[in-house]
């Protein structure tokens, strides 16, 4: 298999030349074009899900893309909102992903859903994390721009702006504070880092968006 | 008259200088800075058989499928050369396209301007029906002589046909005339609906393809929940 | 205090170091990471009930302030809508700028609410704000950011427009036509005369909402 990323730091897109038989997983509707032999497919990745977890991927199903050919072929891959594709050379390791960040991957790699606690169940989209372990390529996207965060001690991110950290790191899922600034701040919930590691944060949200819009229309 | 396009970091936006005499159309409200002289009209287009209700009707459509119902004119009013900065809704680049050696068919929301020699059909029919919506898809065929501007969300690129490609309509700029094509799904029904792929075009033939890095309806879909609710 | 910006122009973040006794007031929501030592104050705006007071619906009435408390540390502003960040150092002036593009500032400046605009069909012009004072301010811009010299006179688009100095004359028309009651087409536009400078955005929020409408789900009965 080969790759290219095109289009970071703002547009970034996958073009992927896929061998003989090789395969591609991507999440649902991320298919931008391909070589016209190729064929969408469907895999079934609901083993991976427990019941509780739901809105995996933006949607109800379970389900991600599946692209592969016997004569191989290309297909290129985008997300759902631009911003600045990165790819991880897995070996054997993991790395937690919010489930909006996770792009497509090589079938070698397993992707289980991270329950992230009571409260972030019930805050909505951005607050579930996935945890992608194993061997082979995986693609994450960020809303904007991707800004590599290393963490030694203590940091605080707004859990829209998350995108992948590091698992030696300990995390909380709580309010901004003292009550007040919880419920008022505007700010929702944040994520506390403790440890050291590698937090990844991207420099826009879908919230944010909404937010910003909604006085608009 | 001179067309300057400049694509810096994720917004794409045009700047059309024009000479007296010199005519500019594009979709109405894109227009966003213009020099004092320069004179704007607004016309509908004009569609026939239909009274206003069922122009303002199919307007309405047009407008949600990405173009305006209106078109907007500009020229200047003194003898002075005159600008007008166009830009389309999204973010996303801007590309300009010669109309003349060849015509170009753009997909919904990608017409952004034309030169007044481009001759617009804003109600080109000649896609074959999409497989499950009742109606052809908005497209604009630009033919005659000039130049045609485009919009995209996200990047621009141009891709090559070769032995044939598989585009997924969301992420259509343009095309040229002449190519063939076919709609249809990314897969099999069912592999398609669960894996979330909608209608693709097929391209077989010779000729040029603009397509888009990101897909409209994908940010609409994400965006439109998170909003209040509307009342119509 | 230090400033530097990230990821622009096309969504760019501004990241603030603050030392102990340094503040940044910024808009709630805005704050995407920040250092432990970063502490926070969260208050009502004052300058709300000194404008015309007309509150948006979806906005919000708090604004947060934060401070290195102990240790510096710092503190990322992201706006809400993708676009360009302006770093401006004020100096004893009025800057009056669209609604949505103040992120932040620190020192001594002091935001209200003002109409800026005309009653006429629709009753429509723009709810701006107006920022006065000494200090540094954050605003942002749905899309880039070009900056005009404004000398004589120049027509932009009302929905592009995010700032400009108070120096600057300016009236609110519009052009083309109307039908009815529909608005398709019809431009709200702002031409500015004098001296000064203005700060012209690339996109519009009023053309987003636009295009955002049909994929709004719709007003039920039970709603």
């Amino acid at each position: 298999m080969r790759f290219e990323i095109e289009g970071n730091p703002d547009y970034g897109e996958v073009i992927v030349e896929l061998g003989p038989g090789e395969e591609l997983l991507a999440e649902p509707g991320a298919m931008s074009r391909m070589s016209s032999n190729m064929e969408a497919q469907s895999k079934r990745l609901g083993s991976f899900f427990g019941a509780l977890i739901r809105k995996m991927f933006g949607g109800e199903s379970f389900f991600v893309g599946r692209f592969t050919h016997p004569d191989g072929g290309s297909v290129t891959i985008a997300p759902r909102l631009p911003g600045t594709v990165t790819h991880r050379q897995m070996n054997g390791d993991s790395v937690f992903l919010t489930a909006g960040a996770f792009l497509a991957c090589t079938p070698g790699l397993t992707v289980k859903a991270e329950f992230g606690g009571w409260r972030a169940l019930f805050s909505g989209e951005g607050a579930f994390l996935v945890k992608v372990s194993g061997t082979g390529v995986l693609f994450y996207n960020a809303y904007g721009g991707v800004v590599e965060q290393t963490v030694a001690g203590k940091f605080t991110v707004d859990t829209g702006h998350l995108v992948a950290f590091e698992p030696s790191l300990q995390y909380t899922i709580g309010g901004m504070g003292n009550l007040k600034s919880t419920f008022l701040s505007g700010e929702g919930l944040v994520i506390k880092f403790q440890g050291n590691g590698k937090v990844w944060v991207q420099t826009r949200t879908l919230d944010g968006l909404a937010g910003w819009l909604t006085p608009r229309l | 008259m001179d067309v300057n396009v400049a694509n810096r970091g994720a917004f794409g936006s045009a700047l059309v200088t024009l000479q007296p005499g010199e005519e500019f159309v594009s979709e109405a409200g894109a227009m966003y800075r213009a020099s004092g002289n320069m004179e704007i009209e607004i016309k509908s287009r004009k569609r026939e058989g239909s009274g206003l209700w069922g122009a303002l009707k199919e307007g309405a459509k047009a407008m949600f499928a990405g173009e305006s119902f209106f078109l907007s004119t500009y020229r200047v009013k003194d003898n002075r050369p005159g600008e007008v900065g166009l830009a389309p809704i999204l973010q996303g680049e801007v590309s300009s396209l010669k109309v003349g050696p060849e015509t170009w068919i753009c997909a919904g929301g990608s017409f952004l301007g034309a030169s007044s020699g481009v001759e617009l059909d804003t109600q080109y029919q000649g896609l074959k029906k999409g497989m499950f919506s009742g109606e052809g898809l908005v497209y604009v065929r630009a033919a005659g002589q000039g130049e045609l501007l485009v919009s995209a969300y996200g990047r621009i690129s141009e891709v090559e046909v070769r032995g044939g490609i598989t585009i997924d309509n969301g992420h259509i700029v343009a095309f040229t005339e002449g190519l063939e094509y076919d709609i249809g799904k990314a897969g099999g029904w069912i592999a398609s609906a669960l894996s979330g792929e909608g209608l693709v075009l097929k391209f077989r033939g010779n000729g040029r393809i603009l397509v888009q890095s990101h897909d409209r309806d994908r940010l609409g879909n994400a965006l439109g929940p998170l909003l209040p609710p509307r009342e119509d | 205090m230090r400033h530097r910006l990230i990821c622009g122009p096309g969504y760019a973040a501004a990241e603030i170091e603050l030392s102990p006794g340094e503040e940044l007031v910024a808009e709630a929501g805005a704050m995407a990471w920040m250092d432990d030592s970063i502490a926070v104050r969260t208050q009502a705006r004052g300058g709300i009930l000194k404008g015309l007071g007309r509150m948006i619906t979806g906005e919000s009435f708090f604004q947060n302030t934060y401070y290195a408390e102990g240790a510096p540390g710092k503190i990322a502003l992201a706006p809400g809508v993708p676009g360009d960040i302006v770093p401006y150092e004020m100096r004893d002036e009025t800057l009056i700028m669209e609604r949505g593009a103040y992120l932040g500032h620190s020192g001594d400046i002091e935001t209200s609410v003002s109409f800026e605009g005309f009653t006429g069909m629709f009753a429509e012009g723009l709810l701006a704000l107006q920022v006065r004072g000494t200090g540094l301010l954050f605003f942002n811009s749905y899309g880039d950011i070009q900056e005009v010299a404004v000398d004589g006179n120049y027509t932009i688009d009302s929905g592009y427009a995010v700032a400009w100095q108070s120096s600057l004359d300016y009236s609110i028309g519009r052009t083309g036509r109307s039908i009815g009651a529909f608005l398709f087409g019809d431009q709200l536009v702002s031409r500015y005369t004098g001296r000064g400078k203005l700060w012209v955005q690339t996109r519009s929020p009023r053309t987003l909402a636009s295009w955002v409408h049909p994929f709004r789900r719709v007003k039920s009965d039970n709603q």
